[in-house]
C-alpha cells in the first residue's frame, strides 16, 4: 500500500487521539496517586496573617478520604486539641472542655485554627472524579514543570466549590496548583503544592500552600513529614471514645 | 325644659366667665390628648419599624419554613411563587404584595468578614409594601444587578461608602459556595436595628442565582389597606393559598415585641397621670370659682321661689354645657395637634447631630390617635365640670337666701 | 406701703378665693417638682445602668479595638502592667476594673445561640456592675472559680438553671478554638431585655485563661470620685496614641439616654403648660370676679397705678403662699419617694413575681429643681395675672358697679 502523506497525517492524528488522554483519565491518575488507603504523618502549619506568622504542629492519621484524625501538639495553647472526621461530619475536642463538639452548619465555613483552610475543606469527602466533570483545556508550565490544565465543573449538587482549575504535572500526575471557584466564577481559594514525595506508587504532597482569596494578605502553609503510607491503623483511633480520651 | 333654656342663656350671658372656664377645660384636655397621641406613637415605633421594613402586614411562607427565630433555611422555600401571588393579588383590601428572598451570608471588604442577613428584593414591587427605598440617605436605591444596599451601621463598621466594592459570600441551596462582587449603591438609615446593622439588600434575581433557587423566594410580603383589621384578610389569604403555605400577621411573628420595657410604660403612665391631675385641678378650680361667685344669684333664685332641685339642675345644665363646650374645643385642638403628630411627627434626629458618629440615628416619633381615648377625654371634661359645679351648688341651696345673697 | 397692707388684708378678707387660688398654685408646683424629680429618676436609672454595666465613668480600650468594636477583636488587648496602672491618676479615681468582652455560641446540642460574655473582677464589680444585688437565684461569682452568672432570660433560652454546667466554645485572641466548662452559680435580672437575654459574666482570670489573654484585658473601666469631672480626668490620662480614653458623656450607648431625656422634656413641657394654665385660669377668674370691687376702687379715687400695684401684690402674695406650699409638699413627696422609690411593676404589664431588685424608680429631686419650681410658681402667678390686671384698669367704674 502506498503510504501517502495524507495517510500519515490521518494515521498520526488517529494515533494521537488513541493514545491522548482525556481530562478524565488524567484526573483519575491524579486521584490514584494521591488518595492513599491509609496514612500517618506529622504536620507543621504556618499561618501568615498580614505578616504575623504563627506556627502550629499536629500529628494525623487518615483512611482514604473518609476518615481522618488530627491532634495538635504545638504550641502549648493548642496542645491537645483534636479533630475527628468521619465521612462528612467533623468533631472537635478541646482538653479544657472534655467533651467533643460537633462542628456543623455554618460553623463549617469557619477557618480551622485561624488558617486559610476551612473545616469544610477538610471534610470534603469524595474523590474529585466523583464530584466533577473534567475537561483538558491545555497545557501550562509552573516553574520548570510542564502541566496539563484541567477544568473541573461540578456534576453533583453538593460540592463546596462549583468549579476548579487544576494544573497537573505531566510527569508525575500530581496537582501542583488548583484554583477553587464559587458558582459565580469568583476565585475563592488557591492551593499550591511545592513539594511532593514519591512513596511506592503514590505521590504524596508534602508542602501545600492554601490562600483564601477573599482575605487579603494571608496564606497558610502545610508541611508534612514522617509520612507512612498503607499502614495498619487501629480502628479505635477513628472513634469518639478515642477523641475524648484523657 | 325651661331650666335648660335658662341655663343656656346664662352660659352665654357671662361670656367672659364661660370663656375662661372653657379655656381651662380645653387646655387640660388637649394636653391629655397630645400626651396620649405621642405616647401611643412612641410605643408604636417598634411596631412601625417591623411593618414598614421587616414584614409588612402579613407574610406568606411555605409550610414549615417559619419555624425558628434567626434561621433561614433554603430547603423549605416557595419554589413557585406565581402559583400563589396571582391569587393573592385579587383579594380586596390588599394594597401591595412583593416577594423577598432571605438568606444567611457574609460580607467581606477584603480585610474583615462579617455575617449578615442577605435579602433579595423586587426593585419595583418592594416599594409598594415597604419603606426601604425611602430610607436611602446616601447614594441611590438598587437599580441593577451588582448593586448592594446596606445600613448606616454596617457601612460604618466595615468602612464602606457608596461605590465601595465588597464580596458577598454564601452557600447555595446545595451547599456549594457562591460569592459575588458587588458595589454599594446606596446606604439606608431606617431606625430598625436589623436593617441598619445587619442587612445586605440585593435585587431578587441576583439572590435567586446566588442561591440556586431558580424562581424560588422565601416569602411573600403583603401590605393591607386596613392596618387594624387584619384577621379577616388573613383568613381569606389562607383559603386562597392552600395547605402548602402558611400566612402570619406581623403581630404573630413578633410576640416578643410586646414585652415593652416596664420602665417605658410606667414612666409614661406616671407623667400621664400627673397631666390628668393638673388638668382636673385646672378645671376644678375654675369651675369652682365660677360657681362660687354666683352664690348670691342662687340666693336670688331661691328668694324668687325656685326650688332647690331646680336650681341644682340648672347649674348642672350650665356645668354640662360649659363642660361640653370646653371639651369639644379641647378635643378639637387636641385632634389638630395630633394630626400634625401623625403626619409630620416630632423629629428627634437632631439630638444625635452633635455626636461623633457618621450617621445619626433616625428618630422621628409619629403620633398615633386613639379614638377611644378621645371619647374618654371628652366625657372626662364634661363629668368633671358637672361634678365640680354640683357640690358647691348643693351647699349653697341649703343656705337661707339671705345668707346666700350676702356671699361674697 | 399702704398698698401692701391693703393687699394683705384683701388676701384674708376673701379666704375662700385665696384658698382656692393658693391651692391651685400649690398643686401646680407640686406637680412640677414631682414630674421633674420623677423624670430625673428615670434618666438616672437608665444612665446609671449604662455606667455600671457597660461604660463606667471612663472606658479605656485600644484605638483599634474601638474602631473594630463590632467584631470584638480580642487581639486588641491592653497589658495590665504596672506602668499602665501608674499612668492613671490615683487621687481622682475610685475604682479601676479590667474587663474582657467576648462573643460565643451557646447551646445544648447545636451551638446556635449567640451570647456575650464578660470576664470581670467579681469583688471590684460588686460596686460597679452591682450584679450581686440583682441575683434572682443562686450565688455570686467567685474569683478564680470556673463559674458563671447568666441573665435570667439567657438561662431560660438555654434550658439551664443554677448548678448546671455550661460549655462555652469560642476563639482565643490567637484564633485558636477554645472552650471551658463553667458551673452556673446564679442568674440575675437587670430589667434590661438586651442584657438579660444575652449576657453572662465570669471571673476575670477564668476569662484570661480561656481566651489566652493572661495579664491582659480588652477594656478597663474606671469609676471616678466626681462624675462631673470625668471629661477632664479622661483628658488628663496619658497613655500614648494607641489608646482610646472615653468619658461616659461621649459614650455611644448613652446617647440613647439623651434621646429619652429629650422625649421626657417634651412631656415635662406639657406638664408645665397645664400647670401654668391652671394658675392662669385661677388668676383670670380672680380678677374678673372682682370687677365690681375694682370699679368701686376706681370710683373711690384709686389711680390706675395703685390698682395695678395692688392687684399685682395680691397676685404676688397668692403666688408666694401657693408656691411655698407647693414647694414644701412637692419636696417632701419627692424626697420621700427618693428613698422609698415607686414600684412601677404595679402599673407595668410586664411585671414578674420574682423580681428581687425590681423596676423601682427612685426620684431624683435636686435643690435646683426645688428652688426653680418655687421661683417659677411665683413668677408665673404674677406674669399670668398681669394680663387681666392690665385689662382691669380699663374698667369703667360705672359699668363695673352694675355687674353681677
Amino acid at each position: 500500500m502506498k503510504i501517502t502523506r495524507k495517510m500519515c497525517i490521518v494515521i498520526s492524528v488517529w494515533v494521537m487521539l488513541l493514545f491522548a488522554q482525556s481530562g478524565r483519565e488524567i484526573l483519575q491518575r491524579v486521584d490514584d496517586n494521591t488518595v492513599v488507603t491509609s496514612s500517618s504523618y506529622n504536620a507543621k502549619m504556618v499561618i501568615s496573617l498580614s505578616g504575623t506568622i504563627r506556627e502550629k504542629r499536629f500529628t494525623g492519621y487518615a483512611e482514604g478520604k473518609e476518615r481522618a484524625y488530627m491532634e495538635f501538639t504545638y504550641p502549648a495553647r493548642d496542645k491537645g486539641t483534636r479533630f475527628l472526621k468521619i465521612e462528612d461530619e467533623i468533631w472537635m475536642y478541646l482538653p479544657s472542655v472534655e467533651k467533643a463538639t460537633k462542628i456543623a452548619g455554618h460553623m463549617l465555613r469557619q477557618s480551622m485554627m485561624g488558617s486559610d483552610f476551612s473545616y469544610d475543606d477538610i471534610v470534603e469527602n469524595e474523590e474529585l472524579i466523583e464530584l466533577y466533570d473534567v475537561e483538558l483545556t491545555g497545557t501550562d508550565s509552573i516553574g520548570e514543570k510542564e502541566c496539563y490544565v484541567l477544568e473541573l465543573t461540578a456534576k453533583v449538587l453538593d460540592v463546596n466549590y462549583y468549579a476548579r482549575k487544576q494544573w497537573v504535572d505531566k510527569d508525575d500526575y500530581v496537582t501542583l496548583k488548583a484554583e477553587l471557584y464559587a458558582k459565580s466564577g469568583k476565585l475563592m481559594k488557591e492551593i499550591t503544592v511545592s513539594e511532593f514525595q514519591k512513596i511506592g506508587r503514590y505521590r504524596f504532597p508534602t508542602s501545600i500552600r492554601m490562600e483564601n482569596k477573599l482575605r487579603q494578605n494571608t496564606y497558610t502553609e502545610l508541611i508534612l513529614e514522617n509520612i507512612k503510607l498503607d499502614i495498619e491503623i487501629p480502628t479505635r483511633i477513628f472513634t469518639r471514645a478515642y477523641l475524648e480520651r484523657k | 325644659m325651661k331650666l335648660l333654656n335658662i341655663a343656656w342663656r346664662n352660659v352665654f350671658r357671662h361670656t367672659r366667665r364661660t370663656l375662661i372656664t372653657a379655656a381651662a377645660i380645653s387646655v387640660g384636655l388637649s394636653s391629655m390628648i397630645f400626651m396620649n397621641t405621642m405616647m401611643n406613637g412612641a410605643d408604636k415605633m417598634a411596631s412601625r419599624n417591623i411593618i414598614d421594613f421587616e414584614t409588612g402586614h402579613l407574610e406568606v411562607f411555605a409550610k414549615d419554613y417559619y419555624r425558628e427565630e434567626g434561621v433561614f433555611p433554603l430547603d423549605t422555600i416557595i419554589d413557585n411563587p406565581i402559583s400563589i401571588t396571582g391569587n393573592i393579588e385579587g383579594i380586596p383590601g390588599i394594597k401591595g404584595i412583593t416577594p423577598r428572598a432571605k438568606f444567611q451570608a457574609s460580607i467581606s471588604n477584603g480585610v474583615d468578614e462579617l455575617p449578615v442577613l442577605g435579602m433579595g428584593v423586587d426593585i419595583e414591587k418592594d416599594t409598594e409594601v415597604f419603606e426601604v427605598a425611602n430610607s436611602v440617605v446616601e447614594g441611590t436605591y438598587l437599580q441593577q444587578e451588582g448593586d448592594l444596599v446596606i445600613g448606616t451601621n454596617l457601612a460604618e463598621d466595615m468602612d464602606l461608602g457608596v461605590g465601595s466594592f465588597i464580596t458577598i459570600i454564601t452557600k447555595d441551596r446545595n451547599g456549594t459556595y457562591n460569592a459575588y462582587d458587588l458595589t454599594v449603591s446606596g446606604i439606608i438609615n431606617t431606625g430598625h436595628p436589623l436593617f441598619d446593622r445587619n442587612m445586605a439588600i440585593i435585587p431578587i434575581g441576583q439572590a435567586q442565582t446566588l442561591l440556586a433557587i431558580g424562581e424560588g423566594i422565601t416569602e411573600v410580603c403583603i401590605r393591607a389597606n386596613d392596618e387594624d383589621n387584619l384577621a379577616p384578610l388573613k383568613e381569606k389569604i389562607s383559603e386562597v393559598i392552600g395547605n402548602e403555605y402558611e400566612v402570619f400577621t406581623w403581630k404573630e411573628m413578633n410576640a416578643a415585641i410586646f414585652e415593652i420595657s416596664g420602665f417605658k410604660r410606667a414612666g409614661q403612665f406616671m407623667i400621664g397621670l400627673v397631666v390628668v391631675i393638673i388638668a382636673a385641678v385646672g378645671i376644678i378650680n375654675t369651675m369652682l370659682m365660677a360657681v362660687m361667685e354666683r352664690i348670691p344669684e342662687i340666693g336670688t333664685l331661691k328668694a324668687m321661689g325656685f326650688k332647690n332641685s331646680g336650681i341644682v339642675r340648672m347649674f348642672i345644665y350650665e356645668g354640662g354645657i360649659i363642660g361640653a363646650f370646653g371639651s369639644a374645643l379641647g378635643c378639637l385642638v387636641g385632634l389638630l395637634i395630633s394630626a400634625y403628630l401623625v403626619h409630620v411627627g416630632l423629629d428627634f434626629s437632631s439630638v444625635f447631630e452633635n455626636m461623633d458618629i457618621v450617621y445619626p440615628m433616625k428618630f422621628i416619633i409619629k403620633g398615633e390617635i386613639d379614638y377611644v381615648n378621645l371619647i374618654y377625654v371628652f366625657v372626662f371634661g364634661i363629668v368633671v365640670s358637672v361634678l365640680v359645679s354640683l357640690w358647691p351648688v348643693r351647699k349653697a341651696t341649703k343656705l337661707e337666701p339671705v345668707d346666700a345673697l350676702r356671699h361674697v | 406701703m399702704q398698698l401692701f397692707k391693703l393687699a394683705y388684708r384683701n388676701f384674708f378678707r376673701n379666704t375662700r378665693r385665696s384658698i382656692i387660688s393658693g391651692i391651685s398654685v400649690a398643686l401646680a408646683i407640686t406637680a412640677i417638682i414631682f414630674a421633674r424629680s420623677y423624670i430625673g429618676g428615670i434618666l438616672q436609672n437608665m444612665s446609671g445602668n449604662v455606667i455600671r454595666l457597660i461604660s463606667g465613668h471612663i472606658t479605656i480600650t485600644t484605638k483599634e479595638y474601638e474602631r473594630r468594636e463590632r467584631l470584638i477583636p480580642l487581639s486588641e488587648s491592653i497589658e495590665l502592667s504596672n506602668d499602665f496602672y501608674q499612668s492613671l491618676p490615683e487621687e481622682d479615681i475610685e475604682l479601676i476594673s479590667p474587663r474582657i468582652k467576648f462573643g460565643v455560641l451557646l447551646g445544648e446540642d447545636e451551638l446556635s445561640i449567640p451570647a456575650l460574655g464578660y470576664a470581670l473582677n467579681p469583688e471590684k464589680e460588686r460596686d460597679i456592675a452591682g450584679l450581686q444585688k440583682r441575683l434572682v437565684e443562686g450565688t455570686y461569682l467567685k474569683s478564680g472559680e470556673r463559674s458563671a452568672i447568666l441573665g435570667k432570660d439567657l438561662a431560660e433560652r438555654l434550658n439551664m438553671t443554677v448548678g448546671d454546667t455550661m460549655t462555652v466554645i469560642t476563639r482565643t485572641a490567637y484564633d485558636s478554638p477554645t472552650g471551658m466548662n463553667l458551673v452556673i452559680n446564679g442568674t440575675f435580672r437587670t430589667g434590661i431585655g438586651g442584657i438579660d437575654r444575652s449576657i453572662f459574666y465570669i471571673p476575670l482570670e477564668v476569662g484570661q485563661t480561656l481566651l489566652d489573654l493572661e495579664g491582659r484585658a480588652t477594656e478597663v473601666i474606671i469609676l471616678v470620685k466626681d462624675p462631673g469631672n470625668a471629661i477632664q480626668i479622661a483628658q488628663s490620662i496619658r497613655l500614648g496614641n494607641d489608646y482610646s480614653i472615653v468619658p461616659f458623656q461621649y459614650n455611644n450607648v448613652l446617647r440613647y439616654v439623651n434621646l429619652a431625656e429629650t422625649i421626657y422634656s417634651i412631656f415635662y413641657l406639657v406638664v408645665l403648660l397645664v400647670a401654668c394654665s391652671a394658675i392662669a385660669n385661677t388668676m383670670l377668674m380672680i380678677v374678673f370676679e372682682r370687677t365690681k370691687e375694682i370699679g368701686m376702687m376706681k370710683a373711690l379715687g384709686l389711680n390706675n397705678l395703685s390698682i395695678v400695684g395692688l392687684l399685682t401684690i395680691e397676685a404676688g402674695i397668692i403666688g408666694l403662699v401657693g408656691s411655698f406650699l407647693g414647694t414644701v409638699v412637692g419636696t417632701i413627696l419627692s424626697y420621700w419617694l427618693k428613698y422609698e422609690g415607686i414600684d412601677i411593676s404595679m402599673v407595668s404589664s410586664t411585671a414578674s413575681a420574682d423580681l428581687p431588685f425590681g423596676p423601682i424608680i427612685y426620684l431624683a429631686p435636686t435643690p435646683f429643681i426645688v428652688i426653680s419650681a418655687f421661683l417659677l410658681g411665683l413668677l408665673i402667678t404674677i406674669i399670668v395675672a398681669l394680663l387681666p390686671i392690665s385689662r382691669a384698669i380699663r374698667i369703667n367704674p360705672a359699668k363695673a358697679l352694675k355687674t353681677v
